[in-house]
Parts: C-alpha cells; sequence; structure tokens
C-alpha cells in the first residue's frame, strides 16, 4: 500500500509537469486545452485516491523515507486536494474566457507546468527540491502575468517576479544556514529541531513575499492586470498559498520555532489583516479590492498558524480549503463582469444584479463565505483561528482579528452593493454558461463545506503527525 | 419526543423553502404549520427528557445539542405563537408594498421561526451561534426584498450592525469557550473581577443589545420599520429582536456572570428610555413612531436586568413578554389604519374611531399600556423594574440607580404623552384635508382577530400579573438557572383588588353622572368669540402640533436639529471613521516610497550609478586605479 500510494504521488507530480511539454509542442488551439484540463483532472482524481486511501487506513508514511525526496501527510493531501480542483474548474472557466487570444499552447503550457510544480512543492520533503519547485512557480506566474505582452503587464510581472525573487534569494541563504547547523535538508530528519533566529527570519522573508505580506505585498494588487483565470489561480490556488503552505510545513508541523518569533508573525499579520483591509475599502478597481483581501485573509493563516495551538492550526488548514474556495469565485465571478461590460471600476458600475442573477449570488455566497458567515465555509475558518487565537492568550491580537472580520464585511460588501445593486447602468448578458456554471460550482462548495466542514477536519484531526 | 424538538425546527425551515419555490399557498401553509409548531411547542411543557444530540464537528466538541429549559420552551411558545398571529393578520391584500413578493415575506417569516427556535433550543454556544448569526442574515434579506425605497442602503446599514455586533458575540463566546473549558452553556457564575472576564462581559453584552437595538445600536430600526410593511416591522423588528436580544441578555446577566447590580448597563437603559422617547415625541409617520418606542421600551428592559437583583431581573423579562404583546398589537393597528387609509402619517389621518371602532379600542388599550397605566401589564413589568432599581440602590448607595429611577419615570410620563398624541390625531381629530371617508370602515376578522387577542392578553397578564405570568412563567425560569425567588417584592401591589377598586370607581362615576344629568339639564351654547368673527370654524389643532414647541426651546432645539442631521447615528461615524483612516492610510502608507520594489531599485540604481562612475573609459583613472589596488596588495603581503 505505502509503495503504492508513494508511486501515486510521483505519478501526480509527473502528470501535469511532462504534460505541460506535450501542451507547449502541439500547435492545434482545441488540444491544448483538452489535454491541459486532462492533466489536471488527472492529478486531481489521484489525490482524491490518495485521500480516500489514507481516510481508511490510517496510514503512516513517514517510515524513514530519506531517498525518496517525497512525503505525504493529511495536510499535503488536502492542500493538494483543494489546489488541483481550484485549479481545474480554473482551466474549465479559461476554456471560454482565454478562447480569443493568442498563443494559447504557451498559456496552457505554463497553466499546467505552474499546477504541476505547486503540487511537486506540495509533496517534496527536501528543503532544495522545495525551492527547485518554488522557483518554478515564480517563472511560470511571471510569463503568466505579462500574457497580454503590454508594457504595464510586463511592468507588473517584472515587480512580482523580482519581490518574490528577493525572498526565494533570502529563503535560500536561511536554508543554507540551517544546512550548516544541521547538515541536513530532510524535513523529516529536521523534525522537533530548534533553529536560528536569523536563518527563521530569513526564511520567513521568502514566504511572506510570496504570501504577500507586509511589506512585501506590493506586487499583488499590480499582477491584476493579468489575465482573470491567472489571478484566480494565483490568488486562489497556487502562488499565495505556497507561503502559508511551507509556513505550516517548516514552522509548524517541522521546526520549533521561538516565542518571540510566533509573537512576532502573529503582530506582523495583524498588522497585515488591518492594513490591508482599510486600503481594500477605498479601492476602486475591482480586481486590486480582491487582492487586498486576499492579503488580509492571508493575514489570518499565518495568524492561526502562529498561535501554535492546535484548533488555530488546524482552522488555519481549513482557512486555506475555504479562503482559496471563495476567493476564486470571487475572481472569476469579477471576471464574469469584466468581461461582458468590460469595466473594473465598481464606482462605473452597477444594477447588474438585474441582469446577471447568477453571478451576483455566487459572487454574494463567496463573499459571505470569506466574510465569515455562518453555514458558509469561512465561518469555521474564521471561528479555529480566533479560537486559537484566544486559547494562546493574546486577547489584544484576538480583538484585532474580530475588527479584520468587520473591515472584511464592510469592503466585499461594498463591492457587492456598488456592483450588483443600485440604478442598472449596464444592458448585457450574462455569458458564457461553462464560466457561470464554475462560479455558481464555487459557491455551491462553499455551502457544503460550511455544513459539512467534518469531511476536511475529520481528515485532518486523524493524522496524528500533525500535532 | 426527540422527534419534535427537531421538527419545531426543521418544519419551518423545509416550510419556508417550499413556500418560496411553490409562490403560491403561502398563507394556508404558514398558518397551518404555526399551528402545529405551537401545539408542538405547547407539547414540549409536559415532556421530562428534553436533549437531543446530533454530532456534526465532534472533534471540537461542535455538536447540536438541543436542551429545552424553560426559558427556551417558553420563547418558543410565544414565537409559535407570534407567527400564527400575524400569518392570520397578513392574509390581507393591500398590506405589501408588492403582492408579488408575498411569499419571500411569509418563507422568510417560517425560515426565521425554525432558526430562532434553534436559538432557544441550542445548548452548545457554537451552533447557538450559528443560529444567532443566520437570524441576522434572514433580516438582511427581509429588509432587502421588502422594503420599499431605499431597501438596499437599509439593508446594508442593518447586515453591517448586526454583522458587526455578531462579530463581537463571536470573540466573546470564544473566550467563554477558553475560560469555562466547555461548549454547553449552563450557569458559571463568574465574577467581573479580572480583565479577562471584563473583556469577555464587554463582547457578550454588545452581543446582545445589538439585536435587542438598544443605544447604540439601534439606528436601522427606526429607517427599517419605516419602509417595511407592517408584519414584517411587526414580527422582525418588535417580536423576534426582543425575544432573542433579551433571552441572551438574561443568560449573560444570570447565568454566564454573577448576578450583580452593574452600572454601566443601568447607564445605557437610562439613555436608551430617554433618547429615543425624546425622538418619538416628534415623529410625524406613526410606524416611525412606534419603532422609536420599540427602541425605548428595551431601555426598562435593560435597567432591570442591570439592575442585578432577582425582581429587576425578573421583571425585564416579564416587561420584555409585555412589551412584545403591546407592542405587536400597536403594530397591527398601525397596519389596520394603513390598509384603509393608505398611509400612517399622523397629519394625513385622524378621526377613525368613528370608522374602526375595534382597532381604536385595542390601540388604546395597548398605548395606556405602554405607557405604564394601571392596572394593564405595562405597569406592572415596569413597577418590577423600578423596584429593582431602588434595590439595587440599596446594595450599592450610588447615586446612578437613583438617577435612572427618575429617568425612567420620566420617559414612562413622556411615553404616555407622546401616545395621547397617536390617538388624539388619529382617531379622534377631525382630519386636515377631508377627503371621502366612504371607503374606510373597520378591517376585516381575520386581522382583528390578532389585535383583540394582543388587546386582552395586556389585560389579563396585567389584572392577573401574580397569578398567570409571575408564578407560571417567570418563576420557573428563574429557578431553572438557580435564581431564588421568594420574598423578592418589597413593594405591595394588588392588581386583582386595585383593578376591582378602578372599575367599582368608574361605576360609581357613572352612577353619579346619571343621577346629577336627571337633575339638571344642560343645554348646547356657541363658544363665546369676544364678538369677533368666527374663523376657527374647520380648523383644528392638529395632534402633530401637540408637542412642537419642545422643537423649538434650547437646547432641545439644537439636539433636535443634530438628531435630524443624523448626528447621534453612531453607524454614520464608524463607517465614516474606517473611511477616513483607510484613505489617510492609504494616502500615506501606500505609495512609492514604502513600496519595497522601488526601495530596492532605487538603493540598486545608487550602488550601480557609484560603480559605474568608476568606470568612465578613462586611461588615467584606470592606471590610478591599478596603483591604488597594487599599493593595498603591497601592503597586505608586507604586513
Amino acid at each position: 500500500m505505502e509503495v503504492m500510494d508513494n508511486n501515486l504521488v510521483n505519478i501526480i507530480i509527473a502528470v501535469p509537469i511532462l504534460g505541460s511539454v506535450l501542451i507547449l509542442l502541439l500547435k492545434e488551439r482545441d488540444w491544448n486545452k483538452i489535454l491541459s484540463s486532462i492533466f489536471v483532472f488527472v492529478s486531481f482524481v489521484l489525490v482524491v485516491v490518495l485521500y480516500y486511501n489514507s481516510f481508511s487506513n490510517n496510514f503512516s508514511f513517514q517510515k524513514e523515507h530519506r531517498t525518496t525526496y517525497l512525503f505525504i501527510d493529511n495536510y499535503a493531501i488536502v492542500m493538494a486536494l483543494v489546489s488541483s480542483f481550484i485549479s481545474f474548474l480554473i482551466i474549465l472557466y479559461s476554456y471560454s474566457y482565454m478562447k480569443s487570444y493568442d498563443r494559447q499552447n504557451e498559456y496552457y503550457f505554463y497553466v499546467t507546468l505552474f499546477i504541476g510544480s505547486m503540487l511537486g512543492l506540495i509533496f517534496s520533503s527536501d528543503l532544495i527540491l522545495m525551492y527547485i519547485f518554488w522557483e518554478i512557480t515564480s517563472i511560470c506566474s511571471w510569463k503568466l502575468i505579462s500574457f497580454y505582452k503590454k508594457e504595464q503587464h510586463i511592468f507588473a510581472a517584472n515587480k512580482a517576479f523580482l519581490i518574490t525573487f528577493l525572498g526565494s534569494a533570502m529563503m535560500l541563504l536561511g536554508i543554507s544556514i540551517l544546512f550548516a547547523d544541521h547538515r541536513t535538508f530532510n524535513l523529516i530528519d529536521l523534525k522537533g529541531r530548534r533553529i536560528s533566529d536569523l536563518a527563521m527570519l530569513l526564511i520567513f522573508c521568502g514566504m511572506i513575499s510570496k504570501s504577500a505580506q507586509v511589506p512585501f505585498h506590493t506586487w499583488l494588487p499590480e499582477a491584476g492586470v493579468a489575465p482573470t483565470p491567472v489571478t484566480a489561480l494565483l490568488h486562489a490556488a497556487v502562488l499565495v498559498k505556497i507561503g502559508v503552505y511551507t509556513f505550516g510545513r517548516i514552522f509548524v508541523f517541522t521546526l520549533l520555532p521561538s516565542p518571540v518569533f510566533q509573537n512576532f508573525v502573529m503582530w506582523l499579520s495583524l498588522l497585515t489583516i488591518l492594513f490591508s483591509g482599510l486600503v481594500a475599502y477605498v479601492e476602486k478597481d475591482i480586481k486590486r479590492i480582491l487582492a487586498y483581501s486576499t492579503i488580509s485573509q492571508i493575514g489570518y493563516i499565518f495568524l492561526g498558524f502562529a498561535t501554535n495551538v492546535y484548533i488555530g492550526i488546524i482552522g488555519s488548514i481549513f482557512y486555506i480549503v475555504s479562503h482559496g474556495i471563495a476567493k476564486a469565485g470571487l475572481f472569476l465571478a469579477a471576471g464574469v463582469i469584466e468581461h461582458n461590460t468590460h469595466e473594473r471600476d465598481i464606482t462605473k458600475l452597477g444594477g447588474l444584479y438585474h441582469t446577471m442573477p447568477i453571478t451576483s449570488i455566487a459572487f454574494l455566497l463567496c463573499a459571505m463565505s470569506v466574510i465569515g458567515f455562518p453555514l458558509l465555509s469561512g465561518f469555521f475558518a474564521k471561528f479555529f483561528v480566533v479560537s486559537g487565537i484566544v486559547a494562546s492568550g493574546k486577547i489584544f491580537i484576538a480583538v484585532g482579528a474580530i475588527l479584520g472580520a468587520v473591515i472584511t464585511m464592510l469592503y466585499l460588501l461594498r463591492v457587492y452593493n456598488k456592483v450588483f445593486l443600485g440604478e442598472k447602468k449596464f444592458e448585457v448578458r450574462e455569458e458564457t454558461k461553462i464560466m457561470l456554471f464554475v462560479i455558481i460550482l464555487l459557491g455551491i462548495i462553499s455551502i457544503i463545506l460550511g455544513i459539512f466542514p467534518q469531511t476536511i477536519i475529520n481528515f485532518l484531526v486523524k493524522d496524528s503527525k500533525l500535532i | 419526543m426527540n422527534i419534535m424538538i427537531i421538527l419545531l425546527i426543521v418544519l419551518p425551515l423545509i416550510i419556508g423553502i417550499l413556500i418560496f419555490f411553490l409562490k403560491k399557498l403561502e398563507y394556508l401553509l404558514s398558518i397551518f404549520t404555526s399551528l402545529i409548531l405551537f401545539l408542538l411547542s405547547i407539547n414540549l411543557l409536559f415532556f421530562e427528557n428534553r436533549i437531543v444530540e446530533i454530532k456534526w464537528v465532534s472533534e471540537f466538541g461542535i455538536n447540536f445539542v438541543f436542551n429545552a429549559d424553560l426559558y427556551s420552551v417558553f420563547s418558543i411558545i410565544l414565537a409559535t405563537l407570534f407567527v400564527l398571529l400575524i400569518s392570520l393578520y397578513s392574509g390581507t391584500k393591500n398590506l405589501f408594498v408588492d403582492n408579488t413578493k408575498k411569499h419571500i415575506y411569509f418563507s422568510l417569516i417560517m425560515i426565521n421561526l425554525g432558526i430562532i427556535n434553534g436559538i432557544f433550543l441550542s445548548t452548545n454556544l457554537v451552533t447557538f451561534l450559528i443560529f444567532w448569526e443566520l437570524a441576522g442574515i434572514v433580516l438582511y434579506l427581509a429588509i432587502r426584498f421588502l422594503a420599499k425605497k431605499d431597501n438596499e442602503i437599509i439593508a446594508t446599514k442593518t447586515l453591517y450592525i448586526t454583522g458587526f455586533v455578531d462579530f463581537c458575540l463571536l470573540l466573546g463566546i470564544i473566550m467563554l469557550i477558553k475560560i469555562s473549558g466547555t461548549v454547553s452553556m449552563r450557569p458559571f457564575n463568574y465574577m467581573l473581577n479580572s480583565p479577562y472576564t471584563i473583556t469577555m462581559f464587554i463582547f457578550l453584552v454588545i452581543g446582545a443589545l445589538g439585536k435587542v437595538g438598544s443605544l447604540p445600536f439601534h439606528t436601522w430600526i427606526p429607517s427599517a420599520a419605516e419602509r417595511v410593511p407592517v408584519p414584517v416591522a411587526t414580527y422582525l423588528i418588535s417580536v423576534v429582536d426582543k425575544l432573542l436580544g433579551i433571552y441572551l441578555l438574561y443568560k449573560i446577566c444570570g447565568e454566564i456572570f454573577l448576578l450583580k447590580p452593574n452600572n454601566g448597563l443601568m447607564i445605557i437603559g437610562l439613555i436608551t428610555i430617554i433618547s429615543a422617547v425624546f425622538m418619538a415625541l416628534v415623529q410625524h409617520d406613526l410606524k416611525k413612531l412606534l419603532s422609536y418606542h420599540a427602541v425605548s421600551q428595551v431601555g426598562y428592559m435593560i435597567l432591570g436586568i442591570g439592575s442585578g437583583t432577582v425582581v429587576g431581573l425578573a421583571g425585564g423579562v416579564f416587561h420584555m413578554i409585555n412589551n412584545v404583546i403591546y407592542k405587536s398589537c400597536l403594530f397591527l393597528s398601525c397596519g389596520s389604519v394603513e390598509s384603509m387609509t393608505g398611509n400612517s402619517d399622523l397629519t394625513d389621518n385622524g378621526g377613525l374611531a368613528k370608522f374602526m371602532p375595534i382597532t381604536f379600542i385595542t390601540t388604546l388599550i395597548s398605548a395606556l399600556a405602554i405607557s405604564g397605566v394601571p392596572p394593564l401589564n405595562g405597569f406592572f413589568s415596569k413597577w418590577m423594574v423600578y423596584q429593582g432599581v431602588v434595590e439595587s440602590f440599596s446594595k450599592t448607595h450610588s447615586l446612578v440607580p437613583i438617577l435612572c429611577l427618575i429617568g425612567a419615570m420620566f420617559g414612562s410620563a413622556l411615553t404616555l404623552a407622546s401616545f395621547l398624541k397617536v390617538v388624539y390625531s388619529i382617531f379622534l381629530s377631525s382630519p386636515l384635508n377631508k377627503n371621502d371617508k366612504s371607503e374606510i370602515k373597520e378591517v376585516s376578522f381575520n386581522m382583528l382577530l390578532p389585535m383583540i387577542f394582543l388587546s386582552v392578553s395586556c389585560i389579563i397578564l396585567g389584572v392577573f400579573a401574580f397569578e398567570i405570568p409571575l408564578k407560571q412563567v417567570i418563576y420557573p425560569i428563574l429557578s431553572f438557572s438557580n435564581i431564588i425567588t421568594k420574598n423578592i417584592f418589597s413593594g405591595s401591589w394588588q392588581p386583582v383588588i386595585s383593578t376591582a377598586l378602578i372599575i367599582s370607581g368608574i361605576f360609581l362615576g357613572v352612577v353619579i353622572y346619571l343621577i346629577l344629568s336627571f337633575n339638571k339639564r344642560s343645554r348646547l351654547v356657541k363658544t363665546y368669540l369676544y364678538g369677533e368673527e368666527e374663523k376657527f370654524e374647520g380648523t383644528v389643532l392638529p395632534g402633530t402640533d401637540f408637542y412642537i414647541s419642545i422643537t423649538e426651546k434650547e437646547p432641545f432645539a439644537t439636539i433636535y436639529f443634530l438628531a435630524r442631521k443624523k448626528f447621534f447615528d453612531f453607524y454614520n461615524w464608524a463607517i465614516g471613521l474606517v473611511g477616513m483612516i483607510s484613505r489617510l492610510l492609504k494616502f500615506l502608507f501606500d505609495r512609492k516610497i514604502f513600496d519595497l520594489y522601488y526601495i530596492g531599485k532605487k538603493i540598486v540604481f545608487v550602488i550601480s550609478k557609484f560603480l559605474s562612475s568608476l568606470h568612465r573609459g578613462n586611461l588615467h583613472g584606470y592606471m590610478s586605479w591599478i596603483v591604488i589596488g597594487l599599493a593595498i596588495i603591497l601592503l597586505f603581503l608586507l604586513k
């Protein structure tokens, strides 16, 4: 069983990465997208198989797999499940969104490679391997943000690449210090070890540059110029989740960070939550607002991990899931709006509720989920994270987190009101069916996860290594 | 047995969703359902084992645990009864702005009933919170879909306020779970002696006060009540919110914390009473006036519970029940007037007592009850609240209870004054514009029945206050929370005897009048006008002018002016503050000098410039570099 599952992981990573090359070589337009979705779908199905194996067997993988460089635990499986699923939906959405653009093979090549390297990063247990996948995602995002090749796009892509590269260079330095101290890159060997403050800080800089936290956050709002499926991919499934994922992987489940460091992370996250939430409240461009919203919400995930309390950690993982789904829905709904009205300024939009009811409902569901209203997945995520903060005894930060949630409510409903309510300004039809299907599906999944959060939570709790 | 408790929650939810998609039969379906639920909830009283547990996220103890304690059972009975009455009432066509949305109304009422039954039954704090927040969302949907004019703005305002309050409650509940180590609600009796418990208390109380609509969370109530159809205002604003908010406040002050006089709560109660009643005094729209009274009456409940005495607590809960009854009766009467005349404005209506006698009587009874005229129920519960306040003074000897007592009595007088104006201008005075009155008649029976029922209950609960509500409802509830209810009264008021005396007094008066009228013949004379010409014919004193003078006297003039300018709307302040801080932050920090990218770029350019300035292609320069370099190397080698 164990060997089989390990091979499964190899296949999960290999299919999209090797497949992407095939996509690049094919010039036929229709084959590109179909192949891309098939490859990602295969990975997704295999992750589901892994999920069921893990659920039924109560397996333990980490029996000295030092030769493989890959390992599996329930945290990785949940993350892979969410990433591959959202990515698959986004590729479906791209079918009609990217229809009119040239260089389809390039687009689908980078997207598939992006997802493949994300899956590789999730399952890698070796810091160097992790770093390699990390940089592949950087390059993919660089090419994808500048996909339209205008000056503004290239500038945004360069900015994103340079800031994240600055972070990852610092991280590489941190990893080197770690290696000098412990003589290993393997996370399984490093489990439970202490780490020097400098290395910790350097690695952390890499993570927050990828996850766009203050002060490395400035690239993310600019990256909104990319095609909408790409921004959704960056925000929800792949890029910014890398930082929080590796934070959980390295600083929560592997190394023992010092309390001072945890305190520092918590205050920085709180600062990020409040600052970017407030900035989102006055922005006008819908994609920039959603980008600031992502920055703010990722802050909660860091906050939950940094509490180092069981409920907070589980809450953070659940937060990754719920935020990924809801934020993908929000971005893709914004994409539908942009696609139909060619307008991104929310002050110029209005009354779309009458002409685009499905988009409106999907947007509201996802927004409510991000805010944290009950019966949507965001509620439990926020509840667990705040519980974790209170359990770690930091009431001030908990109050700040609640304030952040209120601000989230203010700016997301502001967007909803400005875009969908009020007087009708556009005579448009809702298009296209596949795009609507994707966004409404994401809204429905938010509800399902809100009513049955135990599918994820029980799964995480079951893995005793995650304590 | 277990299925019954679950049915109480699930059945209305299913029926509500069914109505929403069916779009017809809504009237019959909701009356039928609420009747079944009412019977079910009464049935609940006679069972001992009232606990149901359904597993949910059991890893963290979050399960559906439904335990019907007495307070929940009584609240559910009240809620289902009101849904029954209001469904009955809402059968009439012209109550709604848009009759095509009627099914939305009925479906939301049903869904809301299921949710609030869930709130009352939940003992698990987390599921309690979930149901609680869902009730807020239903309120948002109701205002958004059913209100006329600016519905979206008001709905958003409501959602912002309830959302803020619910997030505060979330934090309070999380803190409670942390300190108690359990997720189930039960008497903890914490003391307010550490920063932790005080913070927890504040956040929990914000949750309760926000729901019940006291200051400063009240501002959505008048603007929403003005715009929504009457049944929505009656049910969602005057029944559900009061039931829920006082339920939570009772749990906080009576069970979670040790019952103690709390000056902060009492002052909030006092301010709520006074400021809302002053606003009510000068309103011209009946619905808005009633909604300000809905806020003002909440002050008495908070005052009673905040007094921290058993009689005050009992009085607060009793006042809530009474308030729900007479306030709904007033709202429903207002709806009857509106459905006949087409508007609820005080200046446009007048002299309706002749055409709508039953509505007049029900309005009069409930108006007297809300003003606290003995022997009606409002008097009794206010009297209990006052006793609680007095007792709290004897415990603490601080000035606050005395101040509250005076203020509350003053507020009661102002309430009476403002209802004099209502009764006068709608039912007694002749209208300013004499339209055709021939179409105005008494409303249909399905609307009258709830109103009659409610006003009769006002009398019964007042006259038999000891026998029925206190002994049967309030005392059992209190003893369920381990609060001793013996000899809680310090004053004495015997409602039955007093009522007998009042009635016999009235009877005596009538007899005297009749006897005297046999002896003397009265004659009608024209008003003596000092020989002036009669110019007053046809002009009447409009009721809206009653208290107009107060708005012209300082300092009230300024206060009213500011209130009209929404100066006291703390919602606007908060939103404005957030906007200002946001703009400031964006202006200060979201710019290039704080952008790591530009900082890095600048640094790199400076260094590159410097380095490139060393390589200008100048031979002399390079030669001098080589010489300096050689010198440094030699220095190191020779060392």
